[in-house]
């Protein structure tokens, strides 16, 4: 992944350099330009600009302005529930992070759950009510809106057709559900459905059938063995974060770490953090997980061994995993997938579980969550899409949701929604289903509306406006409330307004205002009424009875999920975990098949179902079967604002209605395809240099035994000065041995700040970082939070590429050129001795990820070679980048080892450029305590500079010292594994002193001598 | 490129940088003459006499050009630049006759990076009773009425890669009239200091003398602040930059 993109691409592509005269030299170049340059500098800038002080009409209580204030409420962004602490400064949400008191979170976020913000002030927001007239969408007045609704409601309610009406509602924990089915029954109209695409169907209702609850807690921590069937608890499935956090803490026991065994046809981002990998065939999962119940109930594992050839695995490898089961308890076994079986594999995985006497010790019924209360199952829309067709629906209501885009292409639910004669939607954003409405009332965001959730039994998660509403919109609730004021039959049964119904789950005004500061208290959500349960449909042969050569593998991204990040550029342009792909669909194949195909990477392939094909570049991929092709959902969006539309394919258009026999939920994996090669070939917008270290040593790892033996130090020899043992962060690190004396004189041997004792105590100070290799899992959320703390842009929008150059716009244009500017980024590598795109397949390579940031070395080979002093050693340990000194020579980009730093080619930060990464209202979420880069500067990781002076300044007007561990850096703070942390190495009370010494830190190219100040512990495998 | 052509190159991009110094001084010329001049003061503009009041001596006005930095001019003016505000905000009325302290309206200097405005509902605090009749308070009254805030035009200002935090510096008992200057005294602000970069450095690096800040807001230093040491700061470009 370090590779040289930007540097030679430029030169040979750049017609300034390749067409300049032969005849100049080098030297006679810089000459005139020096002449240039002095000529030019007399002339000076000058600018007439004038800029307002803008006050306050009244000033809001207990704020200050340029200081942030935090408010706590519930994400909405899965139905998790997690906790938010919002940053607001000036009436402004710029920063989402988690809320530590929060049972769900425990104070991390995901990069979903950031990138909430981006929703908040997506450009592509409705910006009022609209009404359809003459096939368009046009602005009307709230007023129109609700009289037009409720003339509707009146005549669905005379004509008899309130009955028939359909409301799909995007699953959300809380009140809002029960709220909603009271006012539909008010007016005679059925219970809403409240729809989830990504809600594991088949797990929570197997968890129902085997404990009684939707999803008992999970104790990755108690268990000595983890076995997922499918179950991506890294990926974005479940509690997402929840998961992680446990799963983080069982691994970071090291020696006695759970081993992880991963079963299914594509090892997923929890399958490359699994120890190993039974690549089992689609469709046999639920064969193996009877089989493996047979031999732990002491049936012996012959069932096991004569799978081999239905599962395609090898039958010692299927022995060992029976064996292994029975031998280490307590273990944890869960499913997750999303077969057409997918149940029925679950049921008998709760069975194991059970048999092994893990109820109880690592699942936990008593203990569950109940983020899934309510759920309705994927048949139930698909079947309301049935009714729609048949002309037997008058109204529907959409919120949130978009079955649209998300149900499979043949539930056909954007014709069958056509054939509704009024189509009302709340959404806020112009995404598929909105676009067919009649009437949008659009809703507040998450982040500007009163709520509530309750993720677990008498916990109550309240969520409230954190700043003033951006657009003309209202909340569906409210809206709700003042039709139904209207109404004669139901005014005296409605709450004043939303937040009055919240109020009233807590316990009064009072209670609200108290226990809104925490952003938890003790309280039940309003019931949803319990749906009519629909019956599933499923192909008459079955999955078997499709028709092609591969195993069609579709699978939620773990950036953009079902697709509802994909209007949020940061998650657009955050790599694929596994794939490293932004902003575009790539087609999965094993690089066997593709050899067998003539298919080479990046050239296009085209898959294709009974329902429909779609064509994207190949991405080869060693951790998938040989037989499966595997495409990620989220990308594809024909609406859904510029970030969106016109993105990749829409991998979900292949699918056939089969859903789970039980669960009604949609069968994603299983369907038969055919792949040909198609005359095209695209770049991959990748951030992939290459798959494998290639011997280098930067994420390193040690085994569990060699751990226990104490044998955690590298081979090589010992010499003085080594930066593993001698120059360990902190005092001893040779950062102001080069220092200039007092005042840049050369001569002088004051060393002025860089003098530990110089009387600032500047010098003293050594921030360092450490990043715990055993923990880190690659789920990205350090990136985004990196994005939204320090106002970087993303680049890949088609209209953030050059002006001149066709051929290179369209979706990640400058990403295929290595302009991305995530200062921190996960590496991953496979640890294969052959390159992965030419080898057979092989379920047994171990993989590692790495986040890569500025290491802010030492002895920085960046600061020496800048002509212009824009980048140097602060005494306190910080390579500093000055924005304002910067002429963008690139020469310190060049020279670093870890290419980690990034240049603006195109004015990101500029608005009147049409490269600008933040139109409006996006650059409402600009973080003020951080400059906002332009065109031609050098920029990079600053540890978060601006909360060090933050802490400083803090510090200082409470008239005391920085505390040890009293502020952290954003990446650490939303690491939802814990694996960052971010200090003072120099002093011995910061948590991140003692992490630097431990027997497994390393730095990454220490042979170079960059003292580098961040230090990796190595990863430890089991 | 042969040598003789290399130096003509020199001399032509000479000429050019001429004529742009040339035009760029005329477009100051005309920003200069677009500030409000008062009828009778074509020597002296208005903005240099109030300099002089203010200060007690002859102060340059919007031609100045530290040099240091190009964005010294960035709002078209740099030291003097007196832009005429909205609302003739008397600073000496409500400073030095009704003795209200800096911080009663500029309530965060001491505690955020900003120092904040007042509110306008701070501002009607006292103005529904006092001075109704007067035309600059109906106006302010306006404002308050249609609840709209009052569109300052802002003076003081560092590029925006530049992080001043006013609470390390009121804090450390700078006065305000430091940088700002004798406001108490300007009948209209204008910008005292450059607020260029080795105006910033030249404090941090030799020290702030409580002795020199008090006489610069107007007070006679008594014996512990001329016995003080200077105070100091850190001049690390991270301080700021970031």
């Amino acid at each position: 992944m370090t590779d040289d993109r930007e540097h030679d691409d430029e030169a040979r592509t750049d017609p300034w350099i390749t067409g300049r005269p032969a005849g100049v030299k080098r030297r006679e170049f810089l000459k005139v330009l020096g002449a240039t340059g002095a000529a030019t500098t007399l002339v000076g800038c000058y600018s007439d600009k004038i800029e307002k002080l803008i006050p306050y009409v009244a000033s809001p209580d207990n704020t200050v302005p340029g200081v942030s204030t935090y408010y706590a409420t519930t994400c909405r962004e899965c139905c998790a529930g997690c906790g938010l602490l919002v940053e607001t400064r000036d009436g402004r949400a710029i920063k989402a992070e988690g809320n530590p008191d929060h049972p769900v979170n425990r104070g991390a976020l995901c990069a979903r759950g950031q990138a909430g913000l981006q929703g908040l002030y997506n450009p592509d927001r409705f910006q009022g009510p609209m009404m359809r007239e003459s096939g368009k969408l046009v602005s009307i007045t709230w007023d129109r809106a609700l009289q037009l609704l409720a003339q509707k409601l009146g005549e669905a309610k005379s004509k008899g057709q309130a009955a028939g009406a359909v409301f799909i509602n995007q699953h959300e924990q809380g009140s809002f559900g029960g709220f909603l089915d009271q006012w539909l029954a008010g007016y005679g109209m059925p219970p809403h459905i409240s729809y989830d695409a990504e809600a594991p169907l088949s797990t929570i209702t197997a968890n129902r059938a085997s404990f009684n609850v939707a999803w008992p807690k999970l104790e990755f921590q108690a268990a000595k063995l983890i076995v997922s069937f499918g179950a991506d608890y890294l990926d974005g499935w479940g509690l997402s974060v929840t998961h992680q956090l446990d799963f983080a803490d069982a691994r970071s026991k090291l020696e006695g770490a759970p081993r992880v065994v991963y079963v299914g046809a594509r090892r997923s981002l929890t399958g490359l953090n699994s120890d190993s990998w039974i690549p089992a065939r689609p469709g046999s999962e639920r064969a193996l997980a009877e089989a493996l119940l047979a031999a732990v109930s002491g049936k012996g594992t012959a069932a096991v061994t004569a799978l081999a050839d239905q599962t395609g695995v090898a039958a010692p490898a299927l022995e060992a995993l029976a064996t292994e089961l029975q031998a280490s308890r307590p273990s944890l076994v869960i499913a997750g997938g999303n077969g057409e079986e997918a149940t029925a594999t679950a049921i008998a995985v709760n069975d194991i579980n059970k048999a092994l006497g893990n109820v109880g010790v690592t699942v936990k019924p008593a203990e569950a969550s109940l983020a899934w209360e309510g759920t309705a199952s994927h048949a139930a829309v698909r079947e309301a899409a049935e009714r729609m067709a048949a002309g037997k629906v008058a109204l529907a209501f959409v919120r949130g949701a978009n079955p649209a885009f998300s149900l499979p292409g043949d539930a056909h639910f954007a014709d069958a929604f056509q054939k509704v004669a009024f189509k009302v939607s709340f959404s806020s954003y112009p995404d598929e289903t909105a676009s067919l409405c009649d009437l949008v009332l659009p809703d507040h965001h998450a982040l500007e509306s009163w709520g509530d959730a309750e993720p677990a039994k008498s916990v109550l998660s309240l969520q409230q406006p954190v700043m003033d509403p951006v657009f003309n919109t209202r909340a569906t609730g409210d809206v709700l409330i003042a039709l139904a004021k209207g109404d004669p039959s139901m005014a005296s049964r409605v709450p004043a307004d939303y937040r009055a119904l919240i109020a009233g789950r807590v316990g009064g005004n009072a209670a609200l205002t108290a226990a809104l500061p925490k952003g938890i208290t003790s309280g039940s959500a309003l019931a949803a009424t319990a749906m009519k349960s629909v019956q599933p449909k499923s192909l008459a042969a079955g999955m078997a009875g499709t028709s092609g050569e591969y195993f069609l593998h579709v699978y939620f991204s773990p950036t953009i999920g079902d697709g509802r990040g994909a209007n949020k550029p940061w998650l657009q342009e955050l790599p694929d975990p596994v794939n490293k792909i932004a902003w575009q669909t790539v087609i999965e194949l094993h690089p066997e098949t593709a050899k067998k195909l003539g298919i080479e990477e990046g050239d296009h392939a085209s898959v294709e179902t009974k329902q429909g094909s779609i064509s994207a570049p190949v991405y080869l991929y060693i951790g998938l079967r040989p037989d499966t092709v595997a495409i990620a959902t989220g990308r594809g969006h024909s609406a859904y604002g510029r970030y969106a539309a016109g993105c990749g394919a829409n991998a979900l258009s292949l699918l056939p209605v089969s859903e789970d026999a039980r669960s009604g939920a949609v069968a994603l994996v299983g369907t038969k395809a055919t792949v040909r090669k198609v005359a095209a070939h695209s770049r991959l917008v990748t951030t992939e240099g290459s798959g494998r270290q290639h011997g280098r040593g930067i994420a390193r790892a040690l085994s569990a035994t060699q751990l226990a033996a104490g044998d955690t130090r590298d081979e090589h020899e010992k010499f003085v000065g080594q930066a593993s043992t001698d120059f360990l962060p902190g005092l001893r690190s040779p950062v102001a041995n080069d220092a200039q004396g007092g005042l840049g004189d050369p001569r002088s041997k004051d060393k002025g700040q860089y003098d530990p004792g110089h009387w600032s105590g500047v010098a003293k100070r050594r921030w360092a970082m450490t990043i715990d290799l055993a923990r880190c899992t690659g789920c990205s959320a350090c990136v985004t939070a990196c994005y939204s703390e320090n106002n970087i842009p993303t680049v890949g929008a088609p209209w953030q590429g050059p002006r001149f150059w066709p051929d290179r716009t369209g979706f990640g244009a400058n990403v295929t050129r290595g302009r991305e500017m995530a200062w921190i980024r996960l590496e991953r590598y496979f640890e294969i001795d052959r390159e992965p795109k030419d080898v057979e397949f092989n379920a047994n390579f171990e993989t590692r990820v790495i986040p890569m940031l500025c290491q802010q070395c030492g002895n920085a080979p960046c600061e020496s070679v800048c002509p212009v002093y824009a980048t140097y050693h602060a005494p306190d340990g910080l390579n500093v980048q000055v924005y304002n000194r910067c002429v963008g020579t690139r020469y310190c980009s060049n020279a670093c080892p870890y290419k980690v730093r990034y240049f603006n080619w195109f004015g990101y930060g500029e608005t009147n450029r049409p490269q600008y990464a933040f139109p409006e209202p996006l650059n409402w979420q600009l973080n003020p305590d951080v400059t906002v880069r332009g065109k031609g500067v050098m920029e990079k990781c600053t540890f978060c500079v601006q909360r060090i002076k933050e802490a400083e300044n803090r510090a200082r007007l409470e008239n005391r010292e920085i505390e040890p561990d009293e502020f952290t850096v954003a990446c650490a703070q939303a690491c939802p594994s814990r694996a960052i942390v971010f200090g003072d190495a120099a002093d011995a009370k910061w948590s991140v002193a003692k992490l630097v010494n431990d027997e497994r830190a390393y730095h990454v190219f220490e042979e170079l001598n960059t003292y580098t100040a961040v230090v990796y512990l190595k990863k430890v495998n089991h | 490129m042969p040598g003789l052509r290399k130096w003509a190159a020199i001399a032509g991009i000479g000429a050019i940088a001429v004529v742009a110094t040339m035009m760029s001084a005329y477009a100051g010329s005309r920003q200069g003459a677009g500030s409000p001049t008062p009828p009778g003061a074509q020597k002296e503009t208005a903005t240099q006499a109030a300099n002089r009041e203010a200060t007690g001596k002859a102060v340059p006005g919007p031609w100045a050009y530290s040099g240091a930095s190009g964005y010294t001019n960035y709002l078209g003016g740099g030291v003097g630049r007196s832009p005429v505000q909205p609302i003739k905000f008397p600073h000496p009325v409500h400073v030095n006759t009704l003795k209200i302290n800096c911080v009663f309206c500029h309530n965060a200097a001491f505690k955020s990076p900003d120092p904040g405005l007042p509110a306008v509902s701070t501002c009607m605090g006292c103005h529904t009773i006092v001075g109704g009749d007067r035309p600059e308070i109906q106006k302010l009254a306006a404002y308050a009425a249609k609840k709209q805030p009052v569109p300052w035009v802002r003076i003081h200002k560092v590029p925006e890669y530049v992080h001043f935090p006013h609470v390390r510096h009121v804090n450390a008992g700078v006065t305000c009239q430091s940088c700002h200057g004798q406001i108490n005294n300007m009948s209209q602000v204008f910008q005292y200091a450059s607020l260029n970069m080795g105006w910033c450095v030249s404090c941090h690096v030799n020290g702030y003398s409580p002795a020199e800040g008090l006489r610069a807001a107007g007070y006679e230093p008594d014996k512990a602040a001329l016995e003080a040491p200077r105070k100091r700061a850190t001049y690390d470009c991270s301080n700021c930059h970031y």
